[in-house]
């Protein structure tokens, strides 16, 4: 009777702990899923950054492309300094302000969701194709985006392309 | 040889004082031993019958309560029977009836004894009370509510991750195709944007006629004939709501530079860069803002939901078309 009573407790513990285990697990899945879509909103963020950071450089080399292949020539390291958020006001991302909705009103919300900045990292001119009336210079860019999300996570993003410009149009060929 | 005589029927035991083996037995009464005052009683028994008494001896021993006798009463010798109560029980006065009566009603219900079952059962056995069952279930619930709990917030929540992975597929989708794909002229400023082609070619106002509808659902038709808004509802399959809007920024007066090695650090404005678009403004950067709101009940529309969530997604498209 003793033995029988003692197996008793160790069955109710147990079956408690397994209880326990199976709820932490339950609830774990659901907060995992729950960070795991703020993560890739996050992300999204970010990688939207750091595509609007590759088109404005490939707009400076579309406007510019004399005068980028002039400042090589020349032995520029960085011919673009100004391809930085943060640099222009209208371009900034930020101050965040999440609670700002465009659904509030028909008027244009300048606030931004959220704090976030893109720059250009490294600007290479690669090579020049000079055949017939085509004169075409290729450059390698890497730009680099970061945004802040909720809960103060980070979101980094950083994009590597190669483009073919033609020197004397502008016309540009990623 | 000595025979047995046959054994009487039960119920006709001495009820007739001749029966037929009692005549075959030479009667006392016939050979004068006895007078007939002797005679009137029943006659005895042979030596091997059972007595009433020694018939009924072990019920005496077992108690009334034993299931599978007859309870026959007793013999009746002694002091009347007083049903276990003390003799004579009207006699006694209030404080020993009280007292006889504590002792006759037994422990208390749920003070089990070790050793003894309740209800007078045998003893040594061993079973759980109705209270003990209780207890179990009270620990059972209080085990398997807070699952259930779980359980249900999961099937809820797993609601809400569908919603959320829609959202932000769409989202993906609606900003993949405006940064890549819908020319740069075509996205016109406003909260919601607005999109048609000033050049009017035939092409581009195809493609953002099968496009646009797709990108934000119902209620995107412009005031104009091709044109459109960035503003519209949309409808997954399981039945919920999202409301998706554009906002877009010209971003004229933007300044560009580069650094020439010997010629300083050249500055453009845009003035300087691009002619006036078709709302007569330098731009070459637009500012383009996506929120996606949706509601977590179906089929209700998010504008009026108090609970909806919603995020915003931000991108600057440049004018690369040709």
């Amino acid at each position: 009777m003793g033995r029988r009573r003692g197996l008793a407790v160790v069955v109710v513990l147990f079956f408690g702990f397994a209880m326990g285990l199976l709820v932490y697990f339950l609830i774990g899945a659901n907060a995992n899923l729950s960070l795991q879509n703020r993560k890739t909103i996050g992300q999204l963020q970010a990688y939207y950054l750091a595509h609007s950071a590759f088109q404005h450089v490939q707009l400076k080399l579309r406007l510019l492309p004399q005068e980028t292949y002039d400042a090589f020539e020349g032995g520029a390291g960085s011919p673009y300094p100004d391809v930085d958020s943060d640099l222009h006001p209208a371009i900034r991302f930020g101050p965040a302000a999440p609670k700002a909705s465009l659904f509030d009103s028909d008027q244009i919300v300048p606030e931004d969701p959220f704090d976030g900045r893109y720059q250009l990292v490294k600007l290479t001119f690669d090579s020049s194709t000079q055949a017939m009336k085509h004169v075409q210079d290729g450059y390698s860019v890497e730009v680099r985006a970061t945004a802040k999300g909720n809960a103060q996570m980070t979101f980094e993003e950083t994009l590597s392309e190669k483009v073919i410009v033609s020197r004397f149009t502008g016309g540009i060929a990623p | 040889m000595r025979t047995r005589p046959p054994r009487p029927d039960r119920q006709e035991f001495g009820k007739s004082p001749l029966q037929p083996w009692m005549a075959a037995r030479p009667s006392r009464l016939a050979s004068g031993e006895e007078t007939d005052r002797q005679e009137i009683g029943p006659p005895p028994l042979p030596p091997w019958m059972p007595t009433r008494h020694t018939l009924f001896a072990h019920r005496q021993k077992a108690g009334p309560h034993e299931i599978g006798h007859v309870a026959l009463p007793a013999p009746r010798t002694g002091p009347r029977p007083t049903r276990g109560r003390p003799y004579p029980f009207a006699a006694m006065d209030g404080g020993a009836k009280r007292e006889f009566r504590a002792s006759q009603r037994g422990p208390p219900p749920g003070a089990h004894r070790p050793g003894v079952a309740p209800f007078g059962g045998p003893p040594h056995r061993s079973g759980v009370t109705i209270v003990e069952v209780l207890m179990a279930f009270l620990i059972l619930g209080s085990l398997l509510l807070p699952v259930f709990f779980a359980l249900t917030n999961s099937v809820k929540e797993t609601e809400r991750f569908y919603t959320e992975a829609v959202a932000i597929s769409q989202a993906k989708y609606v900003m993949d195709t405006l940064m890549f794909q819908i020319p740069w002229r075509t996205i016109r400023s406003g909260n919601p944007a607005r999109f048609d082609d000033p050049k009017k070619v035939g092409a581009v106002q195809t493609l953002l006629g099968a496009a646009i509808p797709r990108m934000f659902g119902s209620g995107c038709e412009g005031t104009a004939a091709e044109t459109w808004r960035g503003d519209g509802l949309l409808t997954d399959r399981k039945g919920f709501l999202y409301r998706i809007r554009l906002q877009c920024r010209d971003l004229d007066d933007l300044e560009f530079s580069v650094d020439i090695p010997g010629r300083g650090l050249q500055t453009f404005r845009s003035a300087e860069l691009t002619p006036k678009d078709a709302d007569g403004r330098y731009c070459l950067m637009k500012k383009l803002s996506l929120e996606i709101r949706w509601s977590l009940t179906k089929g209700r529309d998010p504008l009026k939901d108090p609970q909806a969530r919603s995020f915003r997604l931000v991108a600057v498209k440049s004018h690369l078309d040709g």
